[in-house]
């Protein structure tokens, strides 16, 4: 068994080093910079049925410690996702690098159709549901409004599917604890946190909003301590694995992650400044793990020991 | 250019120094084997060690020589005023060669028989790499700067422009005070006003009319580009247009940097841009 393997649940990982959804392209745009198939694994784009432009510019824009975007969605849609990647994303499955689909959908017949096509090409290991997007009108978090509307959509999911579903939770709710719970009931077999929080910057010179739709998703180092309490709330309501994501910038992030419960991680708007730090990140984590003379396993075990007392 | 010659290098500052009341010239360490066309852009972090500022910043190249790459730059914001504080030997971390060029395939070339170069304020760096980049591969051709400052506080030192341009237009917010003083040894003109003041002359009608196949290469703020567009729509000069947007990542991971497209939808500058084809989009 190797250092680094992730295996809890349906969460099978060469290593626990993923990227978010929206961060990352398709993955091959990060191959100028490094090998990707290293990676554990990598989320694609938030992926529709049919090609979405986005929102209007500008869709981003830098606030203390991280962004602000209002991306919308932009991508070419499930079929042209296939078509053109479909080749390279087989390539770093065969590597042992997982691929998974990030899906949205404005109604549940969307969901399933993307599944139907996604599954008969098995060129993804993971189906995570995307019900937190702040930047779109339609869909996104509107199937986070309640935790009954949630589950209803992972229910109809799991019946289509046998590929295990990780359901992207928001972090503008209340609680978390609640979504969690019907992720879990409805059939999910992952959870992954945090999607980016809602935010606004004005601008002063001309006394408005930034971006059009008002607010937008708020993303980078700043969140993290907002994304540790959520896994951390996430961990006491479930035992199916985590991935955690929010603001994760260097090592001592990445640990803090594994600290509350995260069985894997992910980087996010990282990858736009740094393009290779999920790559840093490994070297850094398998060093580590040889320097300990310990498997991540054990590392997070004693990681999580505070939890537990 | 593919995609596969794009890197993040680790650079180093070879000079930083202001050259006028409001821009900057900062010389950057050239790593083995990059180069880059005119009108392609970098992506630089200006502190890599930090998280502040957090995003890196797109600069167009102002030029290229052996061991240095040469960029033009104005204080607009944070990272642009730290940057202004960095001392030679700095480290920097340069994404690059990103994005799309202007023209200078012989094919295209051949037929052309004169240059425009429209500038608005700091939009004159990539402008200039382009004329340096033409007149090295095709000698013969004219080039035409159509020049528009706020005031003489913009102007670059004479040495930087006097070897390229055929005539220099300045278009200049308060002509008089700097008429006399400046580029001496040009065939300078000077209006008052924004750059259509040069472009409605009478003296850029006569000299248009030498040319039977002109291309206009245009780089300034959006509103001129947007007048520009609008300027040129009974005129159907040959022209591409350098843009600019907030940016994420530079290289079409994020998806951040959409301008609107004339026929729907939207490109994306780190990758269809920062060059475009006039009639390819639609600002607003």
């Amino acid at each position: 068994m190797s250092l680094l393997e992730v295996k809890k649940g349906k969460l099978n990982l060469k290593n626990p080093i993923l990227t978010a959804s929206g961060t990352f392209g398709y993955g091959d745009e990060f191959e100028p910079f490094f090998d990707v198939s290293l990676l554990g694994g990598i989320t694609i784009k938030g992926t529709t049925l049919n090609p979405k432009d986005g929102n209007p510019p500008p869709r981003i824009y830098e606030v203390y410690g991280g962004m602000l975007n209002s991306i919308g969605l932009a991508n070419i849609g499930i079929n042209q996702v296939i078509e053109k990647y479909s080749k390279y994303f087989l390539s770093l499955i065969n590597s042992g690098c997982a691929v998974i689909i990030n899906i949205n959908g404005e109604k549940i017949e969307d969901f399933l159709k993307i599944i139907e096509i996604s599954d008969s090409t098995g060129c993804f290991n993971f189906y995570e549901i995307n019900v937190s997007c702040p930047n779109v009108k339609k869909g996104g978090i509107a199937f986070s409004q309640d935790p009954k509307t949630m589950g209803k959509l992972i229910n109809k999911i799991r019946k289509k599917t046998k590929t295990p579903i990780i359901v992207k939770l928001s972090p503008n709710v209340q609680s978390i604890s609640p979504y969690v719970k019907s992720a879990e009931d409805s059939g999910a077999d992952i959870i992954s946190l945090i999607n980016t929080m809602k935010g606004i910057s004005i601008d002063i010179n001309s006394k408005k909003p930034r971006f059009k739709n008002i607010y937008a998703g708020f993303s980078g180092p700043a969140i993290k301590p907002i994304a540790l309490y959520h896994i951390y709330e996430a961990r006491r309501s479930t035992c199916l694995p985590i991935i955690g994501m929010g603001g994760i910038n260097n090592f001592n992030d990445m640990l803090e992650f594994f600290a509350v419960g995260a069985d894997a991680i992910e980087v996010g708007t990282m990858n736009l400044v740094n393009p290779t730090i999920t790559y840093e990140l490994l070297i850094e984590l398998e060093k580590y793990c040889e320097n300990n003379k310990k498997p991540l396993s054990k590392i997070k075990e004693e990681l999580t020991q505070w939890m537990k007392q | 250019m593919l995609k596969k010659d794009i890197s993040d290098y680790d650079v180093f500052i070879t000079k930083n120094d202001k050259i006028n009341e409001n821009y900057y010239l900062l010389g950057i360490s050239r790593p083995s084997g990059f180069d880059i066309m005119a009108g392609q852009f970098v992506n630089i972090k200006i502190e890599p060690n930090s998280i502040q500022p957090f995003l890196r910043r797109p600069f167009s190249v102002f030029y290229l020589d052996k061991y240095e790459i040469g960029i033009l730059y104005q204080i607009k914001g944070e990272g642009t005023k730290l940057l202004s504080t960095k001392k030679n030997g700095t480290k920097l971390k340069m994404i690059g060669p990103l994005g799309t060029s202007f023209p200078l395939e012989d094919s295209f070339m051949k037929n052309i028989d004169g240059v425009f170069l429209i500038a608005g304020g700091i939009g004159i760096a990539p402008l200039f790499f382009y004329a340096n980049r033409i007149k090295a591969k095709y000698e013969y051709l004219d080039i035409n700067l159509i020049y528009g400052i706020r005031d003489g506080g913009f102007l670059l030192p004479e040495d930087y422009i006097k070897y390229y341009f055929s005539s220099i237009f300045f278009s200049l917010e308060r002509k008089k005070v700097y008429e006399e003083n400046i580029y001496s040894g040009c065939n300078c003109k000077f209006f008052e006003g924004n750059i259509f003041s040069a472009l409605n002359s009478f003296e850029f009608d006569s000299l248009i009319k030498k040319y039977n196949n002109p291309i206009f290469a245009v780089c300034g703020p959006d509103p001129m580009l947007k007048a520009f567009i609008e300027w040129n729509k009974d005129k159907y000069f040959e022209s591409y247009l350098s843009l600019e947007s907030f940016m994420g990542c530079g290289f079409h991971a994020c998806l951040g940097c959409a301008v609107p497209k004339s026929s729907g939808g939207y490109i994306y500058l780190c990758e269809e841009g920062p060059v475009v084809y006039y009639k390819d989009i639609n600002l607003q």
